[in-house]
């Protein structure tokens, strides 16, 4: 079997961690493990913090943009501060294209500082759906129309919602990591389209073997796989990547 | 050969399944068989739940499909599990405490384990992971330790491996050897394989999806990106339950 076998295009994974995770010891954090991992068909990693995310952001962050800096394959992901009323320079990070940002909690984001520089330049934030609502995403995403909102950590508990989210929204988007709905690709392709679809793995945490087992047998057009698998993120991060 | 311990019949989550549409999905991830259980007997408990799976479902495609009984503990779960059985298209049991609001210490189970351990029948059973959940609480570890104290020929399958609490639950049963682990989850964490065959061994690490909720793609991408060795997979995608089985 398979786990992935599109021989002519390299994935995109949205959703890593570099770093360890409480009670786990599982760290991404040297060149030869992220080579092994980019060896399983993938061109680039977006990676997080997960001192960022647990501990402290800026020196979290300031270690993610260090170490992904001389290494082109490796996208940063900035984690938004806990403290939302922790403002530091992004410019500090201005060598590197930053268009990814990821919020820890959702529902006190609005009129966020951060969001007007991220609407600025058109950027991303992924939102751990466990952490917001159906009213709290719907809001932001209208209220930020040129930010995307990419929502991780879905899973078929929340799918009724998420489903509205993405049909009634267009800068609403998946990734897939948490998804794990039986021919869940295939369903979210015939009801929202794939151009909402984004691939990701939350590798370490995850296998990355069982969303890409998943993508590779996907019953869904080859056109549809490549937008999941790389089309869509190149696109809203504004172009060709490679 | 690929051996799914744990898939249903039924819908979910406002899906239209079948048989036809299962076979699809196994074909698309090579299993060759699955141990099926009747959602309709787990959720609603109905008379005809196992007699309309062995209809629908195992009868039409006997090669694909094995029959666990799902019998509703508080309406003669012994008599239900024999006529099973002597159908000729079950090997195995599944209950569901929590759904059946039974908790696996309850004797209701009695005359159900007495015949799996006579017969040596797989008996599966649901386990929850969150202590103040309901799944939880109704299949304590503690149960499943008592029962397969009890039931020594017992082949006692924890479905789901204790979810989250898959650690406590893989160190408590290392010296049981009655006990085997069923994988099915849907979270692929890597580590979970990994320790449970560090811990009890290959030998009783069992393949699960739960299809059609979940998609097999989360169980065997788990066994095949685990760095186990090629025997230790094979063994948990499907020899050890043929093994089971005797087949």
């Amino acid at each position: 079997m398979d786990i992935f076998n599109q021989e002519d295009f390299k994935l995109i994974d949205l959703n890593c961690y570099y770093g360890c995770w409480p009670d786990r010891t599982m760290p991404l954090t040297e060149t030869k493990k992220i080579n092994d991992y980019l060896e399983k068909g993938f061109s680039h990693i977006c990676l997080a913090s997960t001192r960022a995310l647990f501990l402290n952001s800026y020196s979290g962050n300031n270690e993610i943009y260090s170490f992904t800096s001389d290494n082109s394959n490796l996208l940063p992901v900035v984690v938004m501060p806990h403290n939302l009323e922790e403002i530091y320079d992004l410019k500090l990070f201005k060598d590197k294209w930053l268009k990814i940002f990821r919020t820890v909690s959702i529902n006190n984001l609005v009129g966020h500082k951060w969001l007007s520089y991220i609407a600025e330049i058109e950027g991303n934030v992924i939102v751990p759906y466990s952490m917001g609502s159906y009213n709290s995403v719907s809001s932001l995403a209208k209220q930020h129309k040129k930010i995307s909102f990419v929502l991780t950590s879905v899973n078929y508990p929340q799918l009724p919602e998420v489903l509205a989210l993405l049909a009634n929204l267009e800068n609403v988007y998946i990734e897939i990591s948490c998804f794990q709905l039986c021919n869940g690709i295939e369903y979210l392709c015939k009801n929202i389209g794939p151009e909402k679809i984004l691939l990701g793995s939350n590798y370490p945490v995850y296998t990355p073997e069982s969303v890409l087992l998943k993508f590779n047998e996907a019953d869904i057009s080859y056109k549809s796989k490549r937008m999941i698998g790389r089309g869509n993120i190149e696109r809203l991060l504004g172009g060709n990547l490679l | 050969m690929i051996v799914d311990a744990h898939i249903h019949s039924g819908d979910f989550l406002g899906r239209k399944w079948n048989a036809e549409k299962l076979i699809k999905v196994m074909d698309k991830y090579k299993i060759d068989k699955a141990f099926i259980s009747s959602e309709e007997a787990i959720v609603y408990g109905n008379d005809d739940a196992n007699k309309n799976l062995k209809e629908n479902y195992i009868k039409p495609y006997e090669k694909r499909f094995i029959g666990y009984c799902v019998p509703n503990p508080y309406n003669s779960p012994g008599h239900e599990v024999e006529k099973c059985i002597e159908s000729g298209y079950f090997q195995g049991i599944k209950l569901h405490p929590w759904y059946h609001k039974c908790p696996l210490s309850s004797s209701n189970y009695d005359s159900v384990f007495e015949i799996a351990n006579q017969r040596s029948l797989p008996v599966l059973v649901h386990s929850g992971g969150t202590l103040n959940m309901p799944d939880f609480q109704y299949a304590l570890p503690e149960m499943f330790l008592n029962v397969a104290e009890r039931y020594k020929d017992l082949v006692l399958i924890i479905g789901h491996m204790g979810l989250e609490r898959w650690r406590e639950v893989t160190e408590l049963v290392i010296d049981y050897d009655n006990i085997f682990l069923d994988i099915t989850m849907s979270m692929p964490e890597k580590a979970r394989v990994e320790f449970a065959v560090e811990k009890v061994g290959a030998e009783r690490v069992l393949l699960g999806t739960d299809m059609p909720l979940i998609d097999p793609a989360v169980s065997i991408g788990l066994v095949l990106g685990s760095s186990l060795s090629t025997e230790d997979k094979e063994k948990i995608l499907g020899a050890n339950l043929m093994r089971i089985l005797e087949y």
